[in-house]
This record gives structure tokens, C-alpha cells and sequence, in this order.
């Protein structure tokens, strides 16, 4: 099993407490704003105020997985308001985009407050990083719309009686203005839209209801006045954030010419009707240039991913806070790995060789717990020779350790503890195997040489009072023996001892590297007050941790763990929560 | 004297006294460091490990041995001399582990008042060297104070400690003061020598029953036939069978 690759130490964290500390995160304003904008943007020379809300709630929670070793992708669901003041149609004066927007976050290091921290940076997301999906409120362009922009342009015409030469055309839309003379009552009543295609080309076919006055008709001198309708084709330029119809321009295809009807019948009607369509051309410019804001998916798409990026490439939250607290002897800083398939955040302390280049990710020992720390086998090591070596400074000289005790004496001369796999020694549990030479003194008798071998279980126990929790290093455990057994007892007595201390050693270095704390020793007992891990992630959150066991490998101890995480500040969302907000003055 | 015995089987080498003893011992040695799986059996029971080899010993000579081996002679000597000093009192072989013989001589024989202990536990001496101690003390990390801004709460979310080794009769403190106990109700019928440690200062004698039960604590522990049996068949655990892989007697030098 790889523990902690070539580092001394690991901790290991479960997807779930990286959610909660990413939801703690996103509450907090400073580092994630939930509203921004208004900001104005510039599209097909229209301009929009956009706001942009970013939500994490019971409705739409914000979520993340792990997309890799390094990057964990967040899915955040967005919300954009575009606003445009002089839309023609008023409906879409205003758009409200929705989507989820899924961007990678990379797990890094940086310094926050002269300590390195571990954690999940968005720095330097641009728009090509951000997926969109589930994106809705794009709004469609049809008929109704245009009918709409029709209506709208009709009633922003200042006039709609046009004279020329004498003649009066009224051009109606329904009863808009109710002040033309004479009423409306021409067929159709309001003006009437089509969405036609031709020669591949969108046009916009409009009827629209007029009357027509003509005082005196040319060659037989009568007066002559009609209901009837205009019929004009206009062509529909659409880009990916506008829909254009310039009311100026009247198609050069002959088909699609501007065309009069009369309901009144009269044998010169058709050369009426034909005089008054070149007149109309000028009233139907009144119309003007119609733009419309109309984004395609694929605009609003990219409007979102656009703002999105903005929104998020400066912004990065700390996950992991070690502190040194001497300056002089700083920590390592952190080297953080994702183990994708089975959820578990990997960190990586005090790298023992090779460079950053070598780092590789440690196997799962979190086990499906909640955290769990892991101190590899050389730094195991290293700490038993120096336990060995406080202990019986004799041991591998070549007069060897005196060990003098009521019961009898002894030189201990060799002394090896290595670690050891369940099944390694015919033994289902992991061990420390305990193997070494030793001269017993026999009082009137030759003294025997004793080679010895055996395995030490190393258990743990987590007790809970009302100061907090509190793990209790077992005595340890050299297999099924009674205790009490004089010779036996004080052969024991040597050996245990030396798994206790090298227990309480190692777990108290981890700790202390891994950015946890040692804070003081519990009076008259070899034990300490503990915060196994960090107990702040900077600014987010607090974490209480507390140890529950040892478990021996041939790569190393592992400490496997519970914590419990919570806000570090409180928010107005959290005191409205408490029935404690703030009440005006009386 | 000695004799070697030829039978079909083994050759047995049958001793009689101390002297002989001592002359063959180099010969012993090479005979038990020939037998390996027998080395370790020496300490479960040094007579018939020997037995095993082909070593037969006269019944003063297994006295001399198991009395030597069971104890250094300091306290060989201090265990004969409370075992006299007590058979004279009590007019009969002190016998402080057997807790229904405790009861009766300190209760009975002596006339001590019971005590009610309670859940009172006897102070045991450590089996550590203080001087060890600090020396392994100075390998643990320095105390820090990383997160000391940190807003009120409770702030021992951790400890941890190491359990004290289990108590051990022979570490129970003779030297320690003892509270003062109100008399018990009941007089119990058994007494161990945890409960004994509460009388050790009502009577002499029931302090030297102690010290007596400490030193036959201290003994190395010879087991009976049935259970060497037991240990050599793995039928029974013991730690020196499980954990003593060769044990290698000198044969060359003859120690005076």
C-alpha cells in the first residue's frame, strides 16, 4: 500500500467534507459575491445592463466532482439578467438566462497570510473553460414578436395619416390611435405579420389596414375613398444578438413588391392602387430600422460563458490551512492530489525525496471514513531508531544495553522494530515485528544467548468526555498472554513500552507537520492536548477533529479520524435562520 | 557422580550432585544448543527441557537448579527469610496467594479489623527509568500555539495519551501512604493481594505476607509437566515460546 508516496505524511479527506467546505466557501460574500453587475455590454450596437446572481441553495445547490488529479469541476448554476431599455417589442426588453455552469477548479498551493495553503483555485478560467448546460430563458423570435415589433414601431410613428399630391392614406393598426378620421374599419382591423422564406431569405410579410382618400381622380374628376390594406415584404436580418428589419429598404425582388388592395370597387382601382404603392414606400419607412435583441443559443451560450469567466478566474477559496506559528520553522507546503474514482481528497506533507516532478498520488486508507492521517514508513523508522536509541543507547554497541532489573539482568545487544501487513507473521492484524539478541544473566550457570522475534499489535482507542474527545494509546499488545506472569511480565515490560512511545511520538509528529497542534501536554500523563489537523480553514470554516485508532502497515501508520465541520463567521442568512437579525429601533 | 546410560532409543545422562553438575555443563550446553526447539523451553521449565535432552537430574539437584534460577540471590535470600520468619509466627508455611488463607490468617488468625477499600486501587512503582523517560520525552515535538486567534469555543477538541502499562503485582509500592479506611461491614472470606496491599501497614505481618507475594511474583515461573505439555504443543500460550526463536548456551569457556 502507498500511504504517502515520497512524502513523511498524508491526510486524506472524503468528498463530502470537501462539499461542505466549499458550501461554506460559496457563503462567504468576500470570496464568492452572489450578485454582480449591474455592468453594461455592448451588443449589435445596443446596450444591455446585465446582472449575474450565482445561487447555492435548496432549489439550485451548487455541486462538485472530482474531474481529476488535480482539478475538481464545480457546477455552479447561473443566473443573467440582460436588460435593454428601447426594445421595440418590451417583452424582450428583458431576458433571464438560467444554466448550470461547469468549470474546472485546480487543486494548488499559494500563500494566504504567510502560510501555504491548499486549495481550489478558478485563477486564469477563461471562456472556452466554462461548459454551459441546462441553459434556459433563451428567448424564440417568431411571429408574435414580430407582430409585436409591428405594433411597437406603429405606435413610436409619429404620424399616420401620410398626404401627397392631395391624397390621404391612413395607415391604421387596430384602434392605436384612436384619433384617425375616419375610423378604423378596414379588414384586416390590426396589422397583420407573416413570416415567410424565400429564395432562402426570411422575410416579414405585413398587411396593414388603411384608408385612402382621394379628393379628385384624375380624368373623371369624382372623389374617391376606400378601406383597403398595404402589403409589404421586408427582409429579416438576424445576427447572434439582434434581429434587424430596416422598414427603409424595399426588397428588389419584384415578387415581394409593395402592393396595394381597395375593398371600394371602381373600374380605375388597379391604377389607384398602383399610384398609392409607390407613396406607401415612403409611409412604410416611417417604420424606420427595427432591432430587435434576440440572442441565439449559441450567443447566449457564449454571453454566459463570457461572464462567467469574469466572474470567476479571480477567485479562489483555501480547503487545507496549515500554520506554522514560529516563523522560523515553516511547514511544508501542502501537495494536493484527487483520488477521482473513490472521492477522496490526498495531502501530501514534507516531501522525503525526488522533486515535484516525482510526486505521485498515495492509495485510499481514508477507508470511508471522514479524514484520516497517514505517516510513512521511513519517518516511522527514523523514529524508532531514535526511541531505541533513547531508550537502550547500548543496543548494536558491542558491550550492548544493561538492563538491570529486580527480577534479573540481561544486555540487550540487537533490537529491530519494523512494520509489518495483516498477514505478514501468520498474523491477521498489522504489526510491529519486534526481533532482537539479548545475553540473560543466570546466576551460577552459563548465560544463554536468546534470539527473539514477535509481533506488537498497536491499538487505539477514541473516549469521549465533556472536554472533547480524547484518543487513548493502548497498552500494547504482544499477543494472548496473561501479563502477570513475573519473567514473562518483565520481558513485556521492556518491549511495550517501546511501541507505546514510538505511538505517541509518531502521532504527535504527524500532527505537528501536518499543521495540526500539539498544544500542551495533559498534566502528570504521557499525552497531550491535540487538534489532529488544522483546525481553521482561513477565513471559511472550523474544524473539530478527533482520532479514533491506529492501524499498522509495512508502509506506515495510518490514524484514521473523525471531524465535524462548521462556519467560522456567522451571515445575515445565518442569524435570519436564528431569529436574530437585527430589529429597528423602537 | 554420574552415570551415562545407553538404552536403545537415547543415550540419558543421569546426575547426581551439584559437582557433576558443574562439570558437564559445557556438555549440557552443546546438547541444548543441538536441540534448538528445546532452547526456549528452558525458560518454561529448565528440569524437563533438560528431562527432554537426555539429562536426568537427583532430586537435590533439581532443588539447586529451580532455586537458583527462580530468583537473584538477593532475593532469593529475603524470600527465605520471610518465609521463616512467618512460618514461626503463623506455625505454618505463609501461603499469601492463596486468597482464602489470606483471609484467614489476617482476619482470623491475626485478628485485623476489615477495611472497606472500595474501589480503591494500591499504588504500583513504574517500571520506568525517569531518566529514560525524559530522554524519550525530548523526541516529541515541541508544544505550538498556531491557532490561538481563534474565536472562544471548545478548544479541546483532541488529546491523546498513552494507557499505563496494566498493574502488576510485583510493582505494588510498599513504600507508598496508604488513606485511611473506615472498617467494612463484612469480613470477606478471600482476600487478594491487591486488597492485602490496604493492611500492609496494620501489621508487620501482613506487610511481609506482601513482600513475600511480590518476590514469588518476581520468580521466574517454572510450570508444572502438565502444562510445559501444554506450551510445547502450542496448546497454551506463553510468551517466551512464541517469542524466543534460539536460545544458544555457551560451550566452549567453563565458567567457575
Amino acid at each position: 500500500m502507498n500511504l504517502t508516496s515520497n512524502f513523511d505524511f498524508c491526510v486524506e479527506l472524503g468528498i463530502s467534507s470537501v462539499k461542505e467546505i466549499f458550501h461554506l466557501a460559496f457563503k462567504s460574500e468576500h470570496r464568492y459575491p452572489h450578485n454582480v453587475g449591474p455592468v453594461t455590454r455592448n451588443f449589435s450596437g445596443r446596450e444591455f445592463t446585465i446582472n449575474v446572481r450565482v445561487l447555492d441553495d435548496e432549489d439550485k445547490p451548487a455541486n462538485l466532482s472530482f474531474q481529476d488529479e488535480k482539478h475538481i469541476l464545480f457546477s455552479f448554476p447561473f443566473e443573467l439578467q440582460a436588460q435593454t431599455a428601447d426594445a421595440p417589442d418590451p417583452a424582450l426588453s428583458e431576458i433571464l438566462l438560467e444554466a448550470q455552469a461547469n468549470i474546472p477548479a485546480l487543486l494548488t498551493a499559494w500563500d494566504e497570510d504567510g502560510d501555504e495553503v491548499l486549495g481550489l483555485s478558478f485563477f486564469g478560467i477563461t471562456s472556452a473553460d466554462v461548459d454551459i448546460s441546462d441553459l434556459s430563458g433563451v428567448p424564440s423570435i417568431g411571429v408574435e414578436q414580430f407582430r409585436n415589433v409591428v405594433h411597437s414601431a406603429y405606435e413610436a410613428m409619429p404620424v399616420h395619416t401620410f398626404s401627397s399630391g392631395g391624397n390621404t392614406v391612413t395607415l391604421y393598426d387596430g384602434n392605436r390611435d384612436s384619433t384617425l378620421a375616419p375610423p378604423n374599419a378596414a379588414t384586416p382591423y390590426d396589422i397583420e405579420v407573416a413570416l415567410e422564406t424565400i429564395a432562402a431569405e426570411q422575410y416579414l410579410k405585413v398587411t396593414a389596414p388603411i384608408h385612402v382618400l382621394i379628393p379628385v381622380v384624375p380624368i373623371i374628376n369624382i372623389e374617391y375613398s376606400s378601406f383597403g390594406r398595404l402589403i409589404f415584404y421586408r427582409k429579416i436580418e438576424q445576427t447572434d444578438t439582434s434581429v434587424t428589419i430596416d422598414m427603409t429598404a424595399e426588397p428588389t425582388n419584384a415578387d415581394l413588391a409593395t402592393t396595394v388592395e381597395l375593398d371600394n370597387p371602381h373600374f380605375a382601382s388597379s391604377q389607384i392602387a398602383l399610384s398609392l404603392a409607390s407613396q406607401a414606400r415612403g409611409m412604410i419607412s416611417a417604420f424606420s430600422v427595427i432591432t430587435e435583441p434576440a440572442f441565439t443559443e449559441a450567443a447566449a451560450r457564449q454571453l454566459l460563458q463570457d461572464e462567467v469567466a469574469t466572474y470567476i478566474h479571480t477567485r479562489r477559496y483555501p480547503v487545507y490551512s496549515p500554520r506554522s506559528g514560529d516563523e522560523g520553522e515553516p511547514l511544508s507546503s501542502p501537495v494536493g492530489f484527487l483520488l477521482v474514482d473513490d472521492g477522496v481528497l490526498a495531502i501530501l506533507l514534507n516531501r522525503r525525496s525526488g522533486t515535484a516532478a516525482d510526486d505521485a498520488v498515495p492509495d485510499n486508507f481514508l477507508d470511508g471514513r471522514e479524514l484520516a492521517l497517514a505517516v510513512g514508513a521511513a519517518k516511522v523508522q527514523e523514529e524508532i531508531q531514535a526511541v531505541i536509541t533513547e531508550k537502550f543507547p547500548g543496543v548494536s554497541s558491542d558491550d550492548g544495553e544493561l538492563i538491570e532489573t529486580p527480577e534479573g539482568d540481561a544486555v540487550l545487544y540487537e533490537l529491530n522494530v519494523s512494520l509489518a501487513d495483516p498477514g505478514e507473521h501468520e498474523e491477521s492484524e498489522g504489526h510491529l515485528w519486534i526481533s532482537g539478541k539479548t545475553k540473560v544473566k543466570i546466576d551460577c550457570w552459563w548465560d544463554p544467548t536468546v534470539e527473539f522475534e514477535g509481533p506488537v499489535f498497536m491499538r487505539a482507542h477514541r473516549e469521549d468526555s465533556e472536554d472533547g474527545c480524547e484518543l487513548v494509546i493502548d497498552s500494547p499488545v504482544v499477543g494472548d498472554f496473561d501479563f502477570d506472569q513475573s519473567c514473562c511480565d518483565v520481558f513485556l515490560e521492556i518491549i511495550i513500552p517501546i511501541a507505546g512511545w514510538i505511538a505517541l511520538i509518531v502521532i504527535e509528529i504527524t500532527i505537528d507537520r501536518v499543521g495540526g497542534e500539539v498544544a500542551e501536554d495533559i498534566a502528570n500523563e504521557q499525552g497531550a492536548i491535540i487538534e489532529p489537523i488544522p483546525p481553521v480553514v482561513n477565513g471559511i470554516a472550523e474544524i473539530t477533529s478527533c482520532l479514533t485508532g491506529i492501524t499498522v502497515f509495512r508502509a506506515g501508520f495510518v490514524f484514521p479520524g473523525e471531524l465535524s465541520i462548521r462556519r467560522l463567521s456567522r451571515s445575515a442568512e445565518d442569524l435570519r435562520g436564528m431569529g436574530r437579525m437585527p430589529r429597528p429601533d423602537p | 557422580m554420574a552415570a551415562e546410560r545407553n538404552t536403545p532409543k537415547t543415550r540419558i545422562i543421569d546426575i547426581q550432585d551439584e559437582k557433576t553438575l558443574g562439570a558437564l555443563g559445557p556438555q549440557l550446553n552443546r546438547l541444548l544448543n543441538a536441540q534448538p526447539g528445546l532452547a526456549a523451553m528452558l525458560f518454561i521449565n529448565p528440569v524437563l527441557a533438560m528431562k527432554e535432552a537426555g539429562v536426568k537430574f537427583s532430586r537435590p539437584v533439581v532443588h539447586h537448579i529451580l532455586s537458583r534460577l527462580r530468583h537473584r540471590p538477593a532475593l532469593r535470600q529475603r524470600r527465605e527469610e520471610l518465609e521463616a520468619h512467618l512460618k514461626e509466627i503463623l506455625c505454618e508455611l505463609p501461603r499469601p496467594n492463596n486468597s482464602a488463607w489470606l483471609s484467614r490468617t489476617l482476619f482470623e488468625k491475626l485478628q485485623l479489623q476489615a477495611l472497606d477499600i472500595g474501589d480503591l486501587t494500591p499504588g504500583y512503582t513504574s517500571p520506568q527509568d525517569s531518566a529514560v523517560e525524559k530522554r524519550l520525552q525530548a523526541l516529541r515535538p515541541k508544544r505550538t500555539h498556531r491557532y490561538s486567534h481563534l474565536p472562544p469555543r471548545p478548544r479541546r477538541t483532541g488529546r491523546v495519551r498513552l494507557q499505563a502499562l496494566p498493574p502488576s503485582v510485583r510493582r505494588l509500592d510498599l513504600d507508598a501512604n496508604l488513606p485511611e479506611l473506615k472498617p467494612a461491614k463484612r469480613t470477606p472470606k478471600r482476600l487478594s493481594l491487591e486488597d492485602l496491599y490496604f493492611y500492609k501497614d496494620s501489621s508487620p505481618v501482613a506487610r511481609d505476607l506482601l513482600e513475600l507475594a511480590i518476590i514469588q511474583r518476581r520468580g521466574l515461573r517454572l510450570h508444572s509437566r502438565y502444562s510445559y505439555r501444554l506450551i510445547k504443543e502450542g496448546k497454551r500460550n506463553n510468551v517466551f515460546r512464541r517469542w524466543f526463536r534460539k536460545v544458544t548456551l555457551p560451550e566452549p569457556e567453563i565458567k567457575k
